[in-house]
């Protein structure tokens, strides 16, 4: 019974951290695309790509820093998609983009497309077919697929001439001049310090913020916001279910008190009392974080596919961890009692 | 109840237990609730304080404001389908912003100042008369402009005249323009390439037209365009959907833990006092008397946790004020709290039927005949 | 008219096979301030005598009467208002709430049925520890009471509704000889004074010179 309690907190905590997960990377996806690249936006755009303009003389400046390998323009326009064979418009984000990366190809021909693997998980999308893009359906051909690239909606790339047509429609007020992008990817030449480039790239324009990977991802409000809440939720269902384990534990030892006499009118130690105690709340914890695990992977996969949740590895140790080490102090809670006991309790 | 009160007496540290675990656990039902309720009115505000009946986008958009492209000559085409009182163009796009030195970003909403589309309520100043005048809104997470500040937009520099309350889109600063200025603004921005277009029509209805019927009116008379009605507008904001359905599982599973856990605490008690209930009924105690006594501590234990639990919420909400902006609203505090209780005792059935089963003659002879 | 008079009562257990006759035609009187002793060896019914008497369980034949009045076929609430009225039970095993101290022992049978404990029943509770020689063990848990004291207590809860019949079901057998013995007086004096019909049970021959009168039972048949 102590079981079924602490199987659904853990099968809460896997929930939870997998929304925590599966919201940072979800909305991420296009910015890990790149690698470990810098990026470099300009400075008012509080590192937020659709607030961000690098005019074509900043790209050449930048382009012209010492240490740069190569420099390539990202722009981005949020819009929609048909889905082929249906009537269905699905939410997309279309990178215009010039460098490939580990996950990205070459650029694809003007007209076509790499698509985000997860618009093949909300239809039957394949190399070869046509989406219907923007509020002009703009016809694309799909060239390929990319994993891992959802900028919170699945994301299409195109070459830099194809999304500049397809975003004056769709979203005239936001198109760029000619030679304009919003973003910049800047490969460091061999042997270059990547923070100190970006200090000198900075300094050079003196209208840009240039960031690495890492610095951007926490630099998306939404993404510090989310986790710093649902961190703080974590750590309160965490000491729900060390009370839980306690109360429980609490319940247990006042049945047990006879039996512990017994055992410390036989000569058990108290010692030897709270080393049983210890793994029986180990037992009971691991027990339950194996079936709650079991269950949360279930319920995650029964979830609908366009919610944000992702069980990663990491989450799922951190919280076996703090559930074992949690059921341990909780379980502990009852120690003073059990040091308390009576042998002579056991007589009469 | 003084049997069920001594009992929780000489047992403090189990019912602090159960009352912590069912305080915490409400902690974070209000809080999620809480936060949930300001994250969707600062994403939806400029949408749900907006003066209008009816929003028109763009058929391809799915009522998405930012990826809805409509040319000007649909206003027109709206008002004139029968039951529109009024329409008025929307056009909206982000851009980054100075003001008092600072930069922050914002969304820049070009409107009809007084016409449909206009938020509803003013909180301080007066609509824009001039290009060079806005309206500032902020939300729970970000706070707008205030009254009198100047704003530079491009190359433009904007003065506020007039704040709203929760009108803010997307959880960002928005200020409202007209749409001169926002033309302007655009064509600055793009080199003049772009070619000047709306976001949306805002449209209010004529007296006694139902906005539903109105909508699809519009949706099937008008070439191009899909028409939402107030309420199914706001829902079709993006992220909307998703936060509703994310929070709602997460309730879910908390309702659960606090039944499960309340559940299976009073059973365990009554199990371990099940001969001292034995022994009350044997002198005299009749059905209700047990059963009442069970009720009692599990109203008693989770009232109190309820009130604690609510009271921490408050504080909470009250020291991250800067951060989320939020407090608890009475009316989803109330009916939260009644749930869980609802829930609570509802678990305890278990343990009720426990105590229903026990005969009193068992007094005499637990271990069967003498 | 006896305070307790028990009919041609008839009690079997399990069916087929397996079927046990607890009592076979039993008849028997107690009169109002009789102290009677009902002895028998294990497995002679006597327990389930006494358990019939208080309505704790239900005859298959015959009846029981309580001052004149049927209560061998009351409704469930009739019989809990009975219980907690006109009788009081001194059981062999459990006898005290153990979260209670013995005065709130006490006190709880006047707060069953909905009733209250008013200043009246506190000094009632209070009066009759006095009488039982527990006044100052009255606010310890029963885990800090002797098990001469915790009989003690029982025996006042027993007494605590001024009830018509008081039935006892062993009270010595936890007990050392001089302890039972001390239990046994005073369960008499209480009973003489107050005028209370009582029947216990028990299979210690030690303390047979306590009672007024002495029933012999032995399987389901009283023989003497």
């Amino acid at each position: 019974m102590v079981g079924g309690a602490l199987v659904l907190l853990v099968v809460l905590l896997v929930v939870l951290g997998g929304f925590l997960d599966g919201l940072t990377l979800s909305q991420t996806g296009a910015y890990r695309a790149q690698g470990e690249r810098l990026w470099v936006l300009s400075q008012d755009s509080e590192l937020q790509l659709p607030r961000s303009r690098l005019s074509a003389e900043v790209v050449e400046q930048v382009t012209a820093v010492d240490g740069v390998s190569e420099t390539g323009g990202i722009a981005a326009v949020s819009t929609t998609t048909s889905l082929p064979g249906s009537d269905e418009l699905a939410d997309v984000v279309v990178y215009g983009y010039e460098l490939a990366s580990d996950v990205l190809p070459t650029p694809p021909a003007a007209g076509s497309a790499v698509v985000d693997r997860r618009l093949a998980t909300l239809a039957d999308v394949r190399e070869g077919d046509t989406l219907a893009v923007g509020p002009d359906a703009t016809p694309l051909r799909v060239a390929g697929f990319v994993e891992d690239t959802t900028q919170s909606v699945p994301t299409l790339w195109v070459e830099m001439g194809t999304w500049r047509e397809l975003a004056t429609v769709a979203n005239p007020a936001g198109a760029l001049p000619d030679g304009a992008v919003q973003a910049l990817v800047v490969t460091p030449a061999a042997e270059t310090d990547p923070e100190d480039l970006a200090a000198r790239i900075d300094a050079a324009t003196g209208a840009t913020s240039t960031v690495d990977l890492d610095s951007l991802i926490d630099g998306q409000p939404s993404v510090a916001q989310q986790a710093s809440t649902f961190q703080g939720i974590i750590s309160v269902t965490f000491v729900v279910t060390l009370l839980v384990v306690a109360l429980f534990f609490a319940l247990l030892t006042l049945e047990r008190t006879p039996l512990y006499a017994v055992l410390k009118a036989l000569g058990g130690r108290s010692s030897d009392l709270v080393r049983g105690l210890t793994a029986q709340a180990l037992g009971i914890s691991a027990g339950a974080l194996v079936v709650g695990v079991a269950l949360a992977l279930a319920a995650v996969a029964l979830l609908p596919s366009d919610l944000p949740v992702r069980v990663t590895g990491g989450r799922l140790a951190i919280i076996a961890l703090g559930t074992l080490a949690t059921a341990v102090v909780g379980a502990l809670f009852t120690l003073r009692r059990i040091l308390r006991i009576d042998p002579a309790d056991a007589i009469g | 109840m003084r049997i069920a009160l001594r009992e929780m007496r000489r047992s403090k540290l189990r019912f602090a237990l159960l009352g912590g675990a069912v305080g915490l656990l409400v902690l974070l039902l209000l809080f999620f609730q809480a936060v949930a309720g300001t994250l969707v009115t600062a994403l939806t505000g400029a949408v749900d304080e907006a003066r209008a009946d009816v929003l028109v986008y763009d058929d391809r958009a799915r009522g998405n404001p930012v990826t809805s492209v409509l040319p000007l000559d649909v206003v027109d085409a709206v008002a004139a389908v029968e039951g529109v009182e009024e329409a008025a163009g929307i056009a909206l796009t982000v851009t980054p912003v100075t003001a008092d030195g600072e930069e922050r970003g914002a969304v820049l909403i070009g409107f009809d100042p007084g016409a449909p589309g206009t938020p509803a309520t003013l909180e301080q100043g007066r609509l824009p008369e001039a290009d060079d005048e806005a309206l500032s809104s902020g939300s729970g997470f970000e706070p707008g402009f205030p009254l009198g500040a100047v704003v530079t937009v491009g190359d433009a520099e904007i003065e506020i005249v007039g704040t709203a309350v929760d009108a803010a889109y997307n959880a960002t600063p928005t200020l409202y323009v007209t749409h001169d200025a926002f033309a302007a603004f655009v064509r600055d921005r793009t080199g003049g390439q772009a070619p000047v277009t709306l976001s949306a029509v805002a449209v209010e209805a004529a007296g006694g037209s139902d906005p539903t019927a109105l909508a699809e009116r519009i949706s099937s008379e008008v070439d191009g365009v899909e028409a939402l009605d107030k309420a199914a507008a706001v829902a079709a904001l993006p992220g909307i959907d998703t936060i509703d359905r994310s929070f709602g599982i997460l309730y879910v599973l908390l309702f659960l833990v606090v039944t499960i856990v309340t559940g299976v605490f009073f059973l365990i008690l009554t199990v371990q006092k099940r001969q001292a209930l034995v022994l009350l009924r044997a002198v005299g105690a009749e059905r209700g008397d047990v059963v009442r006594l069970v009720l009692f501590q599990v109203v008693l234990v989770v009232g109190i946790g309820v009130l604690v639990g609510t009271g921490l919420a408050g504080g909470l909400l009250a020291a991250s004020r800067d951060v989320f902006g939020s407090a608890l609203d009475a009316g989803t505090t109330i009916r939260s709290a009644a749930a869980i209780l609802a829930l609570a005792l509802l678990a305890a059935l278990g343990a009720v039927r426990r105590v229903l089963a026990i005969d009193p003659v068992e007094a005499t002879s637990p271990g069967g005949l003498s | 008219m006896p305070a307790l008079e028990l009919e041609a009562i008839t009690k079997t257990y399990g069916s087929g096979e397996q079927t046990v006759v607890a009592l076979d035609d039993v008849s028997l009187q107690v009169d109002d301030g009789e102290l009677l002793l009902l002895m028998g060896p294990s497995g002679s019914g006597k327990t389930t005598l006494l358990t019939v008497a208080g309505a704790l369980l239900r005859p298959d034949r015959g009846v029981v009467r309580v001052g004149g009045d049927v209560v061998s076929d009351l409704k469930p609430r009739e019989v809990a208002r009975f219980r907690r009225d006109r009788v009081g039970f001194v059981f062999q095993h459990v006898n005290l709430v153990p979260f209670l101290t013995a005065r709130e022992n006490l006190l709880a049978v006047r707060e069953l049925g909905g009733g209250r404990v008013d200043a009246a029943a506190k000094r009632r509770a209070d009066q009759l520890l006095e009488e039982l020689g527990l006044g100052h063990r009255s606010r310890n848990l029963p885990s800090q009471l002797s098990g001469g004291e915790r009989q003690r207590v029982a025996i006042g809860r027993a007494l605590m509704n001024e009830p018509a019949l008081v039935l006892v079901d062993e009270p010595t057998s936890a007990l050392d000889s001089k302890m039972g013995r001390q239990v046994m007086e005073l369960l008499r004096t209480e009973v003489k004074e107050r005028g209370v019909a009582s029947v216990v049970v028990t299979h210690d021959e030690r303390v047979t010179d306590v009672a007024d009168r002495v029933v012999e039972i032995t399987d389901g048949r009283i023989t003497g």
